[in-house]
């Protein structure tokens, strides 16, 4: 099924594997040098920087190529404009499998990304003018090429693109077929995650080759997302609210705010509980995109109450949050701090702390960096108070 | 995971680590890791950014209401609390790359930091310390924050006191004005900012020359080519001595792009090279403007898909070029 010579790919995952050991400091660069001289790789740009550059140029080539295509046959075709989408991505998957994936051998390069991605859209275009708009099978046609993408190619993001698909598909698919689909979709949701948790833990237990774990941790990823999601209070309020007006007649009052749901009580439940089970057992199970979810979660839980129960100011929760968070890092630091196996504050060896250092540099430019005062002479703030800057980011709190 | 240790030993089968070296690898992942380093930095940086913004609405609204004395003197407090604190598990100063034992205090010190920047802002608000220079309510905090980046050895506060710097001149020069393109306000102000970032660029010189905090130099560099590409590239476009400035980029963008190599920094490569591509598209066409292109209209038009494509293919290989 996989698109690339074997052992061309095994190649690339190993070296990939002895890099990490460099930067983990367990062997020398000359080392892998040597090694990644005689060893033949696909193509591939770990930067992400470069990669989105590639991509983005991909994308300009890509489309020049269809506009040249269009101006050449747009007097032939003034009917059947339709069939030049499907032409469009024939382009895109044959340059991909031949071009791209055989003959110059990318993988993750880039301009790979651009060719796949922009086939999947001319076919999710193409799909949506002939079948007028219908929501099932524009996300049904996604999927199915998204899946064949990410086999064929072992491209994540068509592996994000399908989940995705996936689960709008079956939205849709309940909306249109089942008679009670809306009051069932978070239940059904909710159970497909689980499902897709159990489905790829199972199989990342098992797996003996690298080619798929990516991929399958993307899926886990997404299984623990969706299932928060599905049962958040918010997005199910505001949800059955979009609905609710799609559903309107022309001469019905027009309500103006979403109003309670039934079973309440069960969405704060999970909207409360899922990030705080998520936090635990990620803990337990030293499972790190777990945690991320978890925090990631908790954040918009908070945010979640606050749109619905004002229950402090804003400057005050924030100062509060600031001063609670702060308390919860430094406790935890110094309980952790000597630790040398298990959970610890030590940094891994095998994760790099630059990206988020850089992150960090950038982030407090943009944040609590000062302004000209030249700028604003009329405003009432005449000074650069760094304060009143970062305001912005973590308003919603 | 079982391919793991599979391809470790691979490795091992190839020749490429040692048996020693495998043995020390196992050993490290049977302690079974689990570092929450990031985490709870990220989280540090978080509850400075929430507190920062919520101490400064707080002041702003109470800005005549309680008492300002007792505010001014709990944030004053504060600062001097967290500079004590600073001090007090601060490794010594040294010329090179030095750290807090414990990260944590990273995070005190850049709160220090943006609350001095809020209460010097304060002072000047509502008692005019300063006069009506404002300029002396900004070269303040960035005076003391230059200070603290160069003591404690801290990149986060070395970038705000440069976007305190370039403010000082009159440049806002923080990303997201960048962004939304509020960087100059008046096309005057671009020579101070070529002045600035020369300076910059100097600076980082002198530092690599005589090994003072060496890492810092890409914090200035990166400002550096920010500002003197963005001033080149917007008084390219409005200027009358628009050739003056394609020169200023022109250097600067070869200056840049060796500085690049030698840093190994890919962001530095990638936006030298976009910013000398949108300067050579400008002076192509001020060059066709000076020639009366009308007359050569259609030919142009031929030219033009021919002129996109050669810009694709030679950005890839650009690109590639690094790599190597």
């Amino acid at each position: 099924m996989i698109a690339f010579d074997k052992t061309l790919l095994d190649n690339t995952f190993l070296v990939d594997e002895a890099n990490s050991l460099v930067d983990s400091g367990f062997i020398t660069p000359e080392q892998t040098k040597a090694f990644a001289k005689v060893t033949q790789t696909l193509k591939t740009n770990d930067n992400v920087l470069i990669r989105i550059m590639m991509f983005l140029l991909g994308c300009l080539a890509y489309g020049s190529a269809c506009g040249f295509l269009s101006l050449l046959m747009i007097n032939g075709l003034d009917s059947n404009w339709e069939f030049l989408l499907l032409v469009f991505a024939l382009i895109g998957f044959i340059g991909q499998e031949f071009v791209l994936a055989k003959s110059t051998k990318m993988f993750g390069y880039g301009l790979d990304d651009a060719a796949i991605l922009g086939a999947i859209l001319a076919s999710a275009v193409f799909a949506s003018t002939i079948s007028d708009d219908k929501n099932l099978i524009i996300s049904v046609v996604i999927a199915i090429i998204a899946i064949f993408c990410y086999f064929r190619y072992l491209h994540l993001p068509s592996a994000l693109l399908a989940c995705l698909s996936v689960t709008v598909s079956l939205f849709f698919a309940l909306l249109d077929f089942c008679k009670y689909g809306q009051q069932l979709m978070p239940f059904v949701m909710i159970f497909f995650a689980g499902i897709l948790y159990f489905f790829s833990s199972r199989k990342i237990k098992l797996l003996d080759n690298p080619y798929h774990k990516n991929g399958l941790l993307l899926l886990q990823s997404f299984s623990l997302l969706l299932f928060y999601f599905a049962g958040n209070y918010f997005v199910v309020r505001e949800l059955s609210f979009t609905m609710e007006i799609e559903s309107l007649q022309m001469n019905d009052p027009y309500p103006a705010e979403s109003s309670e749901i039934p079973m309440a009580w069960f969405f704060y439940g999970c909207t409360l509980l899922i990030p705080a089970i998520y936090i635990v057992f990620s803990l337990l199970k030293k499972d790190k995109m777990m945690l991320w979810i978890g925090l990631f979660t908790l954040g918009f839980t908070v945010f979640t109450i606050r749109n619905y129960h004002h229950v402090l100011p804003p400057e005050v929760a924030l100062t509060l949050a600031g001063i609670l968070l702060f308390a919860i890092a430094f406790f935890a630091i110094r309980k952790l701090k000597n630790k040398e196996s298990g959970i610890t504050f030590m940094p891994d060896r095998f994760e790099s702390t630059s990206t988020l250092l850089q992150f960090e540099t950038i982030a407090s430019a943009a944040q609590f960096g000062l302004k000209s005062e030249i700028k604003t002479p009329d405003s009432n703030i005449e000074f650069g108070g760094g304060g009143f800057s970062g305001g912005g980011a973590g308003s919603e709190y | 995971m079982n391919h793991q240790k599979k391809s470790l030993q691979t490795l091992l089968d190839k020749n490429l680590i040692s048996e020693t070296e495998f043995s020390q690898i196992n050993a490290y992942r049977k302690l079974g890791i689990f570092s929450l380093h990031k985490e709870l930095r990220g989280l540090l940086y978080l509850s400075v950014t929430l507190f920062t913004s919520g101490i400064g609405i707080l002041i702003y609204q109470n800005i005549d209401t309680i008492g300002h004395q007792v505010l001014l003197g709990l944030l004053f407090l504060t600062i001097v609390v967290c500079y004590y604190f600073c001090f007090k598990n601060a490794p010594k100063f040294a010329k090179y790359q030095t750290e807090f034992k414990n990260s944590l205090f990273d995070y005190v010190l850049l709160l220090a930091t943006i609350l001095t920047c809020t209460f010097v802002g304060y002072l000047q608000f509502q008692y005019k310390t300063f006069g009506t220079q404002h300029g002396l309510a900004t070269l303040i905090p960035t005076i003391i924050a230059f200070a603290c980046a160069y003591y404690f050895d801290n990149k986060s506060i070395l970038s705000i006191a440069i976007t305190g710097l370039a403010a000082y001149i009159g440049l806002t020069v923080n990303p997201k004005a960048l962004l939304e393109s509020e960087t100059f306000n008046t096309n005057s102000l671009g020579f101070s900012a070529i002045v600035l970032a020369t300076a910059m660029i100097v600076w980082a010189i002198y530092c690599e020359k005589f090994d003072l905090k060496k890492h810092f130099g890409i914090v200035f560099n990166t400002f550096a080519l920010h500002l003197i590409s963005i001033a080149c590239l917007t008084n390219m476009a409005a200027e009358n001595y628009w050739f003056v400035y394609a020169l200023v980029l022109g250097v600067s963008t070869y200056y840049f792009i060796k500085i690049s190599h030698q840093s190994q920094s890919v962001a530095l490569y990638i936006f030298s090279i976009l910013y000398c591509y949108i300067g050579l598209n400008i002076v192509l066409a001020r060059l066709l403007d000076a020639i009366n292109f009308e007359h050569f209209m259609d030919g142009l038009f031929f030219l033009i898909p021919i002129y996109f494509v050669f810009s694709i293919v030679g950005f890839i290989k650009l690109l590639k070029n690094f790599k190597k």
